[in-house]
């Protein structure tokens, strides 16, 4: 990524001496502990923030500044435009408890990797602990699995499958009467109220695949 | 599966509980909140509960029915219960998932929750004294 620094080094020098702007680049890489040679498009923007934060520290004159705000923006504008989307998908088996914490914790580190708003990956992760819970509350184990889609705008889908007992009447859950004896008795409704696509397919004896959808528009 | 035996602090100030909720959290730790505070309210003289979820990371339908229950719980067993620094982002999914904290009082930060809850103790304490100063009036007459 010697091209990267070697963009915000142009930027730097613009606004502040060279002699300066070599150092500030070097020691925001180390604070914002990112590689250089492989940047994720969440490293991208932790980076900026802590050039960003060195630039509010060494340039005193706040016309200058604010210039030299505006030229990083726009470094960071371009490079998100031509951003490459990591398509790949994540496995976790769901054995007890602390799975779920993993699953859900990874899932929104996918989102933030993905540098969408945070909304977005708290409603993941919510998603991600809501399933993996039904899982290991009713079926003892089963899989999630997390999938960034390769669409536009681009998409995360989350894939929960069990071997469990199933559920006999899915309409029944999903219209909201049924009451289970540990949760609100609407983990499947509230998810389905937060994505965007929802499906079901179980059967009693056969196991549940809930798969569901969510656009980061 | 390790045994996790890390617990949720609870602390107390002046007259009030103090909860103040970290980080991920794993159902047994939230179920372990709940045996946690109903203990200490039994064994200690409070006034209020405050629960403060400004760090916790996301928020689902079983870790909010819970506090929502710890909540309820501590009402009945006479004490008052606050609800404080929830994030934006997780109130903006609680209410499109359509759960909420029904009767618990929400606040927007510890320092106003425990504003609030010095005013609902003035308040009882005024209540207690004109109950009191009725009683003493009727019993004269």
């Amino acid at each position: 990524m010697k091209e990267f620094k070697k963009k915000i080094f142009d930027v730097l020098s613009k606004c502040v001496n060279s002699i300066l702007a070599e150092p500030m680049i070097e020691s925001s890489i180390r604070r914002a502990g990112v590689n250089c040679d492989k940047l994720s498009p969440g490293d991208v923007n932790r980076l900026i923030g802590e050039i960003q934060k060195s630039v509010k520290l060494f340039v005193g004159n706040p016309l200058d500044r604010k210039n030299c705000l505006r030229l990083l923006n726009q470094a960071l504008l371009r490079e998100e435009a031509n951003r490459k989307i990591k398509v790949g998908k994540v496995t976790f088996e769901i054995k007890n408890e602390s799975d779920i914490v993993r699953a859900r914790s990874r899932g929104r580190v996918i989102c933030q990797e993905l540098g969408v708003r945070d909304s977005v990956g708290i409603k993941v992760a919510t998603v991600i602990s809501e399933l993996a819970r039904n899982i290991f509350r009713y079926a003892g184990e089963g899989r999630v699995e997390i999938e960034v889609l390769d669409t536009k705008p681009v998409g995360i889908q989350v894939v929960a499958s069990d071997n469990g007992p199933g559920i006999a009447d899915v309409n029944e859950v999903l219209s909201g009467n049924y009451r289970s004896k540990t949760g609100m008795g609407m983990g499947l409704i509230a998810v389905r109220n937060i994505m965007d696509e929802f499906e079901v397919e179980s059967s009693p004896g056969s196991g549940t695949r809930v798969t569901v959808k969510k656009y980061m528009q | 599966m390790p045994e996790e035996t890390s617990r949720i602090p609870i602390s107390k100030l002046h007259d009030n509980l103090i909860v103040s909720i970290q980080g991920a959290l794993s159902d047994r730790l939230v179920a372990q909140l709940k045996d946690d505070v109903t203990d200490r309210i039994k064994n200690t003289k409070v006034f209020g509960l405050i629960i403060d979820v400004s760090g916790i990371d996301m928020m689902d339908s079983y870790i909010t029915r819970t506090i929502r229950d710890i909540g309820l719980i501590s009402r009945l067993m006479g004490v008052n219960t606050i609800i404080c620094g929830m994030n934006p982002m997780i109130a903006m999914t609680l209410v499109e998932m359509g759960l909420g904290l029904k009767g618990v009082w929400p606040e927007r930060n510890l320092e106003e929750a425990l504003v609030k809850m010095q005013l609902w103790r003035k308040r009882s304490r005024l209540d207690a004294r004109r109950r009191g100063r009725g009683r003493r009036s009727r019993g004269s007459k």
